[in-house]
């Protein structure tokens, strides 16, 4: 009795989840995440970075705080222990970038615009949960998974940037380059992973987030009391 | 990624080494005058500093120094030439430095004149660090000295060494901490069992500026005064050991 209302139990979740698949488009996950990112003012979290280089797996952890009002946002570098410790602070309202160096002990400060355009891209530093719109993607929902935390949807970029720097630097065919993300049940994308036929060539993984916890200026500029340099 | 492959480009680019064009240059010169202990003497020093970033994890900065000076009685010539570089990549720093003459004249004006190489390579793995730093010696009978280290930090940092050469064979530790955000403090010994010495000491850092005492039990106590000012144009250092030895140097930015 107990094993059959288990099962019936477990039926009607996968139901749910089929015919919440059906109902909801990728056009309405695309704006229901877009609403979610729209609301947030501040965002704290923990991602894991894990790109193809060389033919070297490179796996970079990072505690990322932003601040939208603030117009700052703070990278902290987890792992690899080559890296890890140094902190990068983007300052869109005075326009610089630090960046703490543990080993040197030292900050080098130097212009966004010139870090900005290292990146090639003109970046919002500030406005760090825009990077994970959905906004004018191509895509479908592939699969709806029922976890603990509730749905989560797969979604599969139908139409990639051919202009992307990730696939123009890792990807030696991309017309077999496929990407798919992740959508949890708050409309975050918190997973991406990035192929090219069957091999992986990146994986983002935000490990754990935390929205609106009230970050101040302070918390985010705060940096080691070391010498500054200015590049 | 997903827009525009915005937010794989922002980590790639924090992970990737890209050479930027970013670079500070800094050129000056220091009219310098002290005493040796024996003689006053009288001089001029140049340096050139080039600054430049190294992706988003480091910078490298070249350095090229040299001082000439001359002392009164029966003109003798004081000074040395260095070239080097020192490079800061994310949690690994190196450092090669050419010289000739007195490279340590700032600290010991008297300490003899040399032509060598010295170099250090240290990488940081969390709150532990290791590395080795050498110097290579041709004046003269060659020397060399290589010098291993680790280095654990928590409040202060412990350094611990093992000196190999063919001058000394030693042992040493050297605790460093922090008095205050302006100020350090720090406590050194080393052993040498070559030469049967013991050489332990103090030091008080603070802004721009260092005292450092210590005892040898081969060459005596010796002290220590060396001040750099941030913002004017002034530096200075004494040192007594049997003999005050000192220097005053003013300095124009080019």
């Amino acid at each position: 009795m107990k094993k059959s209302f288990t099962l019936a139990y477990c039926m009607m979740i996968i139901l749910a989840a089929a015919v919440q698949a059906q109902e909801l488009s990728f056009q309405h996950l695309a704006a229901n995440v877009e609403q979610r990112l729209n609301s947030i003012f501040d965002l704290h979290a923990v991602i894991d970075l894990e790109i193809v280089q060389q033919g070297q797996v490179v796996i970079t952890t990072f505690d990322l705080q932003s601040g939208k009002e603030q117009k700052l946002t703070r990278l902290e570098v987890l792992a690899p222990e080559l890296a890890a410790g140094q902190i990068y602070l983007f300052d869109l309202e005075n326009n610089q970038m630090s960046i703490y160096i543990p080993m040197a002990e030292q900050i080098i400060l130097q212009p966004l615009a010139g870090a900005a355009g290292t990146f090639g891209l003109s970046l919002d530093f500030a406005n760090m949960d825009q990077f994970l719109s959905l906004e004018d993607i191509k895509g479908e929902i592939e699969e709806v998974l029922t976890t603990e935390q509730g749905v989560t949807y797969k979604v599969k970029v139908t139409d990639l940037d051919q202009q992307a720097l990730f696939l123009s630097s890792a990807s030696t065919n991309p017309d077999l380059a496929v990407q798919y993300v992740w959508v949890d049940a708050n409309f975050i994308p918190y997973r991406m992973e990035y192929y090219e036929g069957d091999v992986c060539l990146g994986k983002m993984l935000i490990r754990e987030y935390e929205l609106n916890a009230g970050i101040t200026a302070e918390q985010l500029r705060t940096l080691p009391d070391v010498p500054v340099l200015q590049f | 990624m997903l827009k525009n492959g915005k937010i794989l480009v922002v980590f790639i680019g924090l992970v990737c080494i890209v050479l930027l064009p970013s670079a500070v240059v800094q050129a000056e010169a220091r009219f310098i005058v002290g005493y040796t202990g024996d003689d006053w003497f009288a001089g001029i020093q140049g340096e050139h500093r080039s600054r430049s970033l190294m992706g988003f994890i480091g910078y490298q900065e070249d350095v090229v120094s040299g001082l000439v000076a001359l002392t009164n009685q029966a003109p003798k010539p004081l000074g040395y030439v260095q070239a080097g570089r020192e490079v800061f990549l994310g949690n690994i720093k190196y450092s090669v430095e050419a010289y000739g003459g007195n490279p340590d004249f700032h600290t010991d004006l008297l300490a003899g004149n040399r032509l060598g190489i010295r170099g250090e390579y240290k990488q940081q793995t969390g709150k532990q660090a290791y590395g080795i730093a050498g110097e290579l010696n041709l004046l003269g009978k060659p020397t060399l000295k290589l010098v291993p280290y680790l280095e654990w930090r928590s409040t202060g940092v412990l350094k611990a060494h093992l000196e190999a050469g063919t001058e000394s064979i030693a042992v040493g530790l050297d605790y460093g901490f922090a008095l205050s955000p302006q100020a350090q403090a720090g406590v050194f010994a080393a052993y040498d069992f070559k030469n049967k010495a013991l050489d332990y000491g103090a030091r008080l850092t603070f802004a721009g500026g260092t005292l450092t005492g210590a005892v040898n039990t081969e060459t005596g106590m010796s002290l220590g005064l060396a001040w750099k000012g941030a913002e004017c144009p002034f530096a200075a250092g004494i040192r007594w050991q049997q003999k005050v030895q000192w220097y005053a140097s003013y300095t124009w930015k080019m």
